[in-house]
């Protein structure tokens, strides 16, 4: 039997490196020095080979204010996402396995918060911020994000399919509610809960419009309002090194969307059922 | 005293993210609603809360009110335009007589926000007559364009990716990780990325255009060429996701009924469109409708690559809102530009929801 020539194959290959292209190059062009970069951004081969080589953009990042930004971005993405999880994973359990007196009335009104796109909220947030002297801080920052009806709406689907066999074994065991929810349920849930705490943190890392509203002081920047203000104005002189901060800014949440993909599925295959 | 102690948990439990549920998304909500009636400062209200000034109505008379405004159907006899309605129309029919369109809500829609798009370019003031605030409407027509293109881009795009790399196989893999990668960069990064790519001088399309013996072209001049730019940084960056939904969709086509078109003898445009298009017919509009939304809220790539510009071609409206709200300081006018961007956005989610609901 002939093998068949694989023409799918050949044609998705090349798509996907067409696609990638603009990758490849901001990659290339963060590995040539910068003095060559202000003459020419097409050096060798229009630019894609990064001849000649260096690493000194990356180098400089080191001790430059890109680096308190990342700091920032760094602290708030993962408290935000450790609270979000957890916050998420405990109400979700009382939703699905509780019965208390005004579930019917609450849980509605909760789902009806998905309908409100929280970016719109921004002008009314800078109020109440500003009133409570929380704009300029972390925790101005943090606390908006935490209200997400999202996470709850999954962590109640799946606790919602887990058997009952299991909780009741624990209640004539005398467990209370809290000691099964931090002993059976969230050992159960892990899974939901990775894929609530990657789409926080991929938010977090990457929220733009409230940060910008809310930081004013320099050094509290995050990442994305650092580089929007302060890169884009650098690009001329240092586009090399500027490129490098791009590039650092984007691994974490790449690593974490290929890594952690059939987490997000699943997430979506929830939330749209 | 079981159901007491039901109630007590229940309540420790929820009581947390309920604080922060209601006080940082339902009370924002409200006082979204309540600022926009108001002429209100960002400094005076600062300084004294009574500062703020009841207005009633008339922020919102402001933005969508003009003298003379019609609906003027002239804009529609160039060229482009009566092609475009050609073959929007000549695609509807030619589907319809296909029966492709039947049991295809995603592909219905598709259609009916087309042809939404096509006609609110027909609202316009005519000579002599001016809106009462010229960018507002300017900004809903830009943001809606772009909203369509992106959305359905993605969708289109998404849609082909997910079919041509739906086969088992590590290269696959690889390709389908290619693919999607791009939705890790941050929406700075990525306006950078893209701003450097786009470049008149130093761009690598100014590069390929050179090396090939043309001249530059200015995209970020150009009216067209910057909502390309954002439209293409939207499409490049947002697919990740709908490609995963759409593979997943795809992979749960039962293979018997493939089979069994195939020994019927149906061509592969057959399959494609009587087997493959209806069995992921509820996903399609699902993407195309989770994409109509989050666009219609585009704001940091607009913000950062052309901030509005040139002349306004790219301004949107949550960029205007943030305009009124933060550079002009009347957060009442900005408010008012969110509250009928919600109702806007309340559209789509309604249809969704609604879709959704019925279908379970």
């Amino acid at each position: 039997m002939s093998k068949r020539f694989p023409l799918t194959l050949i044609v998705v290959l090349i798509a996907a490196l067409i696609w990638s292209i603009p990758f490849w190059w901001i990659l290339s062009l963060s590995f040539q020095p910068n003095d060559i970069l202000q003459k020419t951004t097409s050096n060798t081969a229009l630019g894609f080979i990064p001849f000649p080589f260096t690493f000194e953009n990356y180098y400089l990042l080191w001790g430059q204010s890109f680096f308190d930004w990342f700091l920032n971005s760094a602290i708030i993405a993962v408290t935000m996402t450790v609270l979000a999880t957890i916050l998420c994973s405990l109400s979700g359990y009382a939703f699905a396995r509780i019965d208390f007196v005004g579930k019917k009335i609450i849980y509605p009104i909760v789902l009806a918060g998905l309908m409100i796109p929280g970016e719109l909220l921004f002008i009314p947030l800078f109020t109440q911020f500003s009133s409570l002297g929380l704009n300029n801080s972390f925790t101005g920052l943090i606390l908006p994000r935490l209200a997400v009806p999202f996470g709850v709406f999954i962590m109640t689907q799946y606790y919602k399919g887990v058997p009952n066999e299991i909780e009741e074994a624990a209640i004539i065991d005398g467990a209370n509610r809290f000691q099964i929810w931090y002993r059976i349920m969230v050992p159960l849930s892990i899974p939901a809960m990775i894929t609530v705490a990657i789409v926080t943190f991929g938010f977090a890392w990457n929220d733009y419009l409230w940060p910008l509203i809310s930081l004013s002081a320099q050094d509290m920047r995050t990442l994305q309002v650092g580089i929007a203000l302060q890169i884009g104005a650098r690009m001329q002189e240092y586009m090399g090194t500027s490129l490098a901060g791009v590039i650092i800014s984007s691994v974490p949440t790449i690593i974490l969307l290929i890594y952690f993909q059939k987490y997000l599925l699943r997430g979506f295959a929830i939330g749209s059922k | 005293m079981k159901n007491n102690k039901d109630n007590f948990f229940g309540y420790i439990f929820i009581l947390p993210f309920l604080l922060l549920f209601v006080s940082f998304l339902l009370y924002p909500f409200g006082k979204l609603f309540y600022i926009s009636f108001f002429e209100w400062n960002i400094m005076a209200v600062a300084m004294d809360p009574a500062n703020a000034i009841y207005v009633g109505f008339e922020n919102y008379y402001y933005l969508l009110a003009g003298e003379g405004v019609w609906f003027d159907i002239s804009v529609f006899f160039t060229p482009i335009k009566i092609i475009t309605f050609s073959i929007l129309t000549i695609s509807l029919y030619y589907f319809y007589t296909k029966e492709i369109l039947k049991n295809n809500i995603g592909l219905i829609f598709f259609f009916f926000y087309a042809y939404v798009v096509y006609f609110v370019h027909g609202i316009q003031p005519t000579e002599d007559a001016y809106w009462n605030d010229d960018v507002f409407w300017k900004s809903i027509r830009n943001t809606m364009v772009m909203d369509f293109f992106s959305a359905y881009a993605i969708t289109f795009i998404a849609l082909i990716i997910a079919i041509g790399t739906n086969h088992t196989g590590k290269i696959y893999i690889v390709i389908r990780t290619l693919f999607w990668a791009t939705g890790g960069v941050g929406v700075a990064a990525l306006s950078i990325i893209m701003v450097q790519i786009f470049n008149t001088y130093g761009g690598i399309t100014s590069n390929f255009l050179n090396f090939f013996g043309f001249k530059n072209f200015p995209f970020f001049i150009n009216m067209n060429g910057s909502r390309f730019v954002v439209i293409f940084a939207t499409v490049w960056w947002a697919i990740s996701l709908p490609i995963m939904l759409f593979l997943a969709a795809l992979q749960q086509i039962p293979e018997e009924r493939y089979e069994a078109a195939k020994i019927d003898g149906a061509t592969k445009s057959e399959i494609f469109w009587h087997i493959t298009l209806p069995g992921i017919a509820r996903m399609f509009l699902l993407v195309s409708l989770l994409q109509i939304i989050s666009h219609w809220q585009i704001f940091g790539q607009a913000n950062i690559m052309t901030s509005g510009g040139p002349a306004d071609a790219t301004r949107t409206v949550v960029l205007m809102a943030y305009d009124y709200a933060f550079r002009d300081m009347e957060m009442g006018q900005g408010a008012a530009v969110s509250v009928i961007l919600f109702f806007i956005i309340g559209f789509f989610v309604f249809i969704q929801f609604k879709t959704f609901k019925e279908n379970e």
